[in-house]
């Protein structure tokens, strides 16, 4: 978007109402290979798709065809690998068993109301504009399109809408990969007198990587601080995005 | 398109011309690092020609004085079709030092606002043999309200992600540093 765009959309707003979803986000994590045959099943895929990967990128005549003969004999070495690597079936239940109650515990810390919260001090201080809460506003379940006009919302001529979309592991197709936490938000600028969706964008957070069992270690301490840490963050680029940056020619 | 093309290649001498101007897209595209924000001058972005991600530029120092390009740039001007710039009022640039974890983020170690200059000295050393994310940003005034512009990332971008992510500019320390 041009400068004048956005200078454009930016001098209709006078106070920006702040709503965010209630529904559970999308839960996606990617998990380690589950025992010995988890790891036959994982090491099959893994060591023939990275033969014919090799092949296709690999700067040889014939590379591609070489890297499909090379995939069964690769598929079979890769399954061994994966059998003597992969975590025990009752390591990875219990750490499953230890994420599900570190995300109980996330979940009872509220990190929605702190992260909406965030967004509204942040958006008040720095902005100039006035931002407000309206937490009974807004979509309530993922499909949802609110008309806004048809609300009664006085004195707020612009709403913030966000969603969170996605949040879980994510990381390689591996046998025991490292992870990074992450969050995927859906956020739209909509003018309340026509429904006008003004900005939309698709902003996330990811955390350092860990392997599974790391996540879980200590009761899950680094699993809930992965996501707590993603709240500041994800409020201040929810608000430089929308309302602050100007946006300037990459190179 | 084939007859097109083999008629366009039976110009005279135009094989001398083409196939050298192919080589030197080719290796520009391969070699050029895509950048968002401001440059960074010093430690400089570099990267290996394949590579998704800059590399880990050693500096000379454990309190090294970073340096990036001054806002507005000629590109900015060039861009700024209503002169808005014009309008800027004080401007000055943020900067912030992440310390490498594990995968590509990173901790905030090292933050200052309100930097009147192009360049900033660390006021407290670093760890040394250690990888480092940063970027900055400018901020100004304009038309009475806050406006800043995007972090700097580089190599792969992940404009979308907040910052740090792999695509910060980066840097790492000397292992056998002298005193600040």
């Amino acid at each position: 978007m041009k400068p004048q765009e956005v200078q454009g959309i930016r001098s209709d707003i006078g106070t920006v109402g702040v709503v965010l979803d209630p529904y559970p986000s999308q839960v996606k994590v990617v998990r380690p290979a589950r025992g010995w045959w988890g790891g036959v099943k994982k090491g099959f895929v893994t060591g023939a798709s990275t033969s014919v990967a090799i092949g296709v990128v690999a700067p040889v005549p014939g590379g591609t065809l070489i890297g499909v003969i090379l995939a069964p004999f690769a598929a079979v070495a890769g399954s061994v690998y994966g059998a003597v690597k992969a975590l025990p079936a009752k390591k990875v239940d219990e750490t499953e068993a230890i994420l599900d109650k570190a995300t109980v515990s996330l979940k009872a810390m509220n990190l929605r109301g702190a992260f909406v919260t965030t967004v509204v001090n942040t958006g008040n201080e720095r902005t100039g504009w006035e931002f407000v809460h309206l937490p009974d506003i807004g979509p309530q379940a993922r499909e949802e399109v609110v008309n806004y006009d048809q609300l009664e919302i006085p004195g707020i001529d612009s709403i913030l809408e966000i969603r969170i979309e996605t949040s879980g592991l994510v990381g390689r197709f591996h046998i025991d990969p490292p992870t990074s936490a992450f969050v995927e938000l859906s956020t739209r600028l909509i003018r309340v007198s026509d429904n006008k969706i003004l900005v939309e964008d698709i902003l996330s957070c990811e955390s350092e990587e860990r392997t599974f069992v790391q996540w879980s270690e200590d009761g899950g301490h680094y699993f809930i601080d992965a996501f707590r840490s993603c709240v500041p963050p994800l409020a201040e680029k929810v608000v430089d995005d929308f309302f602050l940056v100007r946006p300037i020619p990459a190179r | 398109m084939k007859g097109m093309l083999d008629r366009l290649l039976r110009i005279p001498g135009i094989r001398r011309l083409v196939f050298p101007g192919i080589a030197i897209f080719a290796v520009t595209a391969a070699c050029s690092i895509p950048v968002v924000g401001l440059q960074p001058e010093y430690p400089p972005v570099e990267k290996r020609t394949f590579s998704r991600v800059t590399e880990f530029v050693e500096v000379r120092s454990l309190a090294p004085t970073l340096q990036w390009e001054p806002f507005p740039r000629s590109t900015d001007r060039e861009a700024d079709k209503g002169g808005s710039l014009d309008r800027m009022g004080e401007l000055t640039y943020e900067l912030r030092i992440w310390k490498t974890t594990t995968g590509e983020s990173g901790k905030l170690v090292y933050a200052r606002e309100g930097l009147t200059g192009t360049h900033h000295t660390l006021e407290k050393p670093l760890e040394p043999g250690t990888r480092y994310l940063w970027s900055v940003r400018a901020g100004f005034t304009m038309d009475g309200r806050s406006q800043v512009i995007e972090w700097g990332l580089a190599g792969y971008l992940l404009r979308d992600q907040t910052v740090p992510n792999e695509s910060c500019f980066r840097f790492k320390t000397p292992e056998n540093a002298p005193s600040p």
